[in-house]
């Protein structure tokens, strides 16, 4: 049987026991008619997934994670809100929410408080569509598992948090579903942390919505083992002069599919789209982006840095979309590329689809070596050559990484990196 | 210190030195001029291990060890110094990280322990007043952003940071106004000792005024055509280099 077959045979057999409350039948309805993503869809051209396709992933898998194996995460003890995501199920056991402001609820999405308040019927599946797209479509069916954050108007989240998500089943396709809702004047710090090992396809969907003059600040961290795969979609809807600072690292996995979207859909607003890569042997990297200005006077500033090294490959596709009302748009996007191998390659795409004439827009996309010159210039001063390729490459990624607003988590994945580069 | 005989070089198989002979000894300031292309940068990067850069014919001695056997990073190591005619904007590594991270690099190499943070602060606001460098430029990132005037201080701010024992200058006072060049010039003047050397490359005369050499050398071609004290560096300044080159084809 293929993937696409199994995954709606299980649902079939699924079904009853799922949480009520979500347009799950629709969502399945929708899988069924567009399937998984083919070759033809522009969006997907670059993007094989056969390698997913052609596995037989089930959506069914167990949980057991003990304290002690996941104090070892260094997050799990960052001063900080931490939840855990295990083999796509929610650990409340293990969650840590040290918020006690009653105007902000932070737990698990599908607890039926949650599923069945005001809040989630009227934004859950509004951002992100199950229609568009069939992953998305999936993991609206067999969503189980995820975090909802509420941050009331005027409140103010004061420790991040983070979303621990670790999965070490094999086979299995897990779908994780997040929906941060911040009213007017609220601010959040939110991680999305992955660690998956074995083989298996983690498919999230996370879905944002900032209300007037809120501010977020968004990472989602890739660590992934070298077997596993991670499609994610953050879909996000900005009203007038909110604030979304978004950075993706990357550095894990076999093969990463991201979509980030932001409908800047108000005046005022900023949106930084902010990502690192990391592609080293048989590892796909992809980043898809959108910066939809639907309205006028907005900003939008996004900046993309990959290194790509042995036969890794890499997708940065970034559109920039100013519609016919979105006069006085500031839209900037640059994506940079080093490659470190003859075998390595990245497909750099930006894209401008511009329909209004009062704009400032640019885009920038490089891929090259590392400088020579810089290299000589560091070697005429004693520094190693070894040394020196490593100075630049972290000077290179560091731009990115020190947009990273949240204290711990900058410094943690900078060692990371160091690390990294160091291998 | 160093001896230079006969050497040749070429890039991209173009000869470019042509038996180059040079002596220098501790303590001693020796002026290299010449018209435009004629190999004076070349020469540098030879003596700086730069790829590409092959010499064909001829040896160099530094302190007795055939110097073009060493990597760049060694022969930086063991005191050669060039202070870059286009020195090299570095993104996102701040000058103090590079000077501490180039000092460390140095002194490990020797054996030595890291410089305690103390240590490098010091030395670090002791040297930018050496060469008169506002210490705010060294927290920003190597020559990004920075005027040709500050990148060339920048450059000799390194070089006293380094102490080298062999300091070559490559056209640093070219772009430097006169304050400027006075504030340079001063600074190499107060580095200058009995054990160290500087090979200062220059177009002009200018800069000689105040660092005042103790032998001037003409490179014309690839080779060095003519060889004297300061008072050449002023022929050459009132009559340009039209005699010399008559002079070479005679
Ligand atoms: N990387 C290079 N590739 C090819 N030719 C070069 C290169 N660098 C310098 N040259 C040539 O070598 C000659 C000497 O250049 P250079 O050493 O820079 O002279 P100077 O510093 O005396 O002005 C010139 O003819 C120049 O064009
Ligand atoms: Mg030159």
């Amino acid at each position: 049987m293929d993937l696409k077959s199994k995954l709606i045979s299980e649902y079939k057999e699924l079904e009853k026991t799922l949480t009520p409350g979500i347009a799950r039948d629709e969502a399945i309805a929708a899988f069924e008619s567009v399937g998984f993503p083919a070759k033809k869809n522009e969006e997907w051209r670059f993007t094989n997934i056969a390698p997913i396709t052609n596995g037989s992933f089930t959506v069914r898998m167990d949980s057991a994670i003990s304290r002690k194996e996941i104090e070892k995460y260094k997050e799990y003890n960052f001063d900080a809100n931490v939840i855990v995501i295990h083999n796509g199920h929610y650990n409340g056991e293990l969650s840590k929410i040290h918020n006690t402001d009653s105007k902000i609820i932070i737990g698990n999405l599908f607890d039926a408080k949650n599923i069945k308040s005001a809040a989630v019927k009227n934004h859950y599946g509004k951002s992100a569509l199950a229609a568009a797209d069939g992953f998305t479509a999936l993991n609206a069916s067999f969503s189980e598992a995820g975090v909802f954050v509420l941050v009331k108007k005027n409140a103010r989240l004061e420790k991040p948090l983070i979303i621990l998500n670790i999965t070490d089943s094999n086979d299995t396709m897990s779908n994780t579903r997040n929906l941060i809702i911040l009213e007017n004047n609220a601010y959040a710090d939110v991680s999305e942390v992955y660690y998956s090992e074995n083989k298996n396809v983690s498919n999230c969907v996370t879905e944002i919505f900032l209300s007037e003059n809120s501010e977020l600040h968004h990472n989602k961290i890739q660590n992934d083992g070298i077997e596993s795969f991670h499609v994610g979609t953050t879909s996000v809807h900005q009203e007038k002069s909110s604030r979304l600072y978004s950075n993706v690292i990357s550095w894990g996995g076999a093969f990463i599919r991201n979509t980030l979207n932001s409908l800047i859909d108000g005046e005022g607003i900023d949106c930084y789209f902010r990502g690192f890569y990391l592609a080293k042997e048989n590892q796909f990297i992809d980043n898809h982006t959108l910066a939809d200005h639907a309205k006028p006077a907005s900003h939008s500033n996004e900046l993309y840095r990959g290194i790509i090294d042995a036969n890794g490959s890499t997708v940065f596709n970034g559109k920039i979309m100013v519609r016919k009302d979105a006069q006085k748009t500031n839209a900037y996007q640059t994506n940079n590329n080093i490659l470190l191998s003859d075998d390595a390659s990245a497909n750099a795409k930006p894209q401008l689809e511009i329909f209004a004439d009062d704009v400032k827009c640019s885009h920038g996309a490089t891929t090259g070596q590392i400088n020579e010159d810089e290299i000589f210039y560091l070697r005429a001063r004693g520094i190693g050559e070894s040394e020196a390729r490593k100075m630049l490459l972290s000077a290179y990624a560091r731009e990115v990484i020190d947009e990273i607003s949240f204290g711990q988590m900058r410094e943690l994945v900078s060692a990371r990196l160091e690390e990294k580069l160091s291998s | 210190m160093l001896s230079i005989k006969n050497l040749k070089a070429k890039i991209e198989n173009k000869e470019i030195l042509n038996g180059i002979n040079l002596e220098v000894k501790p303590g001693e300031v020796h002026a290299i001029m010449g018209p435009n292309g004629s190999g004076k940068s070349t020469l540098a990067s030879v003596l700086t291990g730069k790829e590409g850069y092959e010499a064909t014919a001829g040896e160099v001695l530094y302190n007795g060890q055939n110097l073009l056997e060493l990597s760049a990073e060694d022969r930086a190591r063991e005191g050669i110094f060039l202070a870059f005619q286009y020195p090299v904007e570095i993104p996102g590594v701040t000058t103090t990280n590079f000077m501490k991270t180039a000092l460390n690099e140095i002194r490990k190499s020797k054996g030595q322990d890291p410089m305690t943070a103390g240590e490098f602060l010091k030395r670090l606001k002791d040297k930018a007043a050496l060469v008169e460098l506002d210490p705010e430029l060294a927290k920003r990132y190597v020559n990004v952003g920075f005027s040709g005037g500050e990148k060339k201080r920048n450059e000799i701010f390194q070089m006293a940071m380094l102490e080298p024992k062999l300091g070559i200058l490559d056209e640093t006072d070219s772009g430097l106004d006169i304050d400027a060049l006075k504030i340079v010039a001063n600074g190499v003047n107060k580095l200058r000792n009995k054990d160290n050397a500087f090979i200062v490359i220059t177009h002009y005369q200018r800069l000689l005024d105040y660092i005042v050499p103790d032998f001037v050398h003409v490179l014309y071609k690839g080779k060095i055509v003519k060889s004297g004290t300061k008072e050449l560096a002023l022929q050459l300044e009132d009559e340009g280099y039209d005699w010399i080159k008559e002079e070479v084809v005679s």
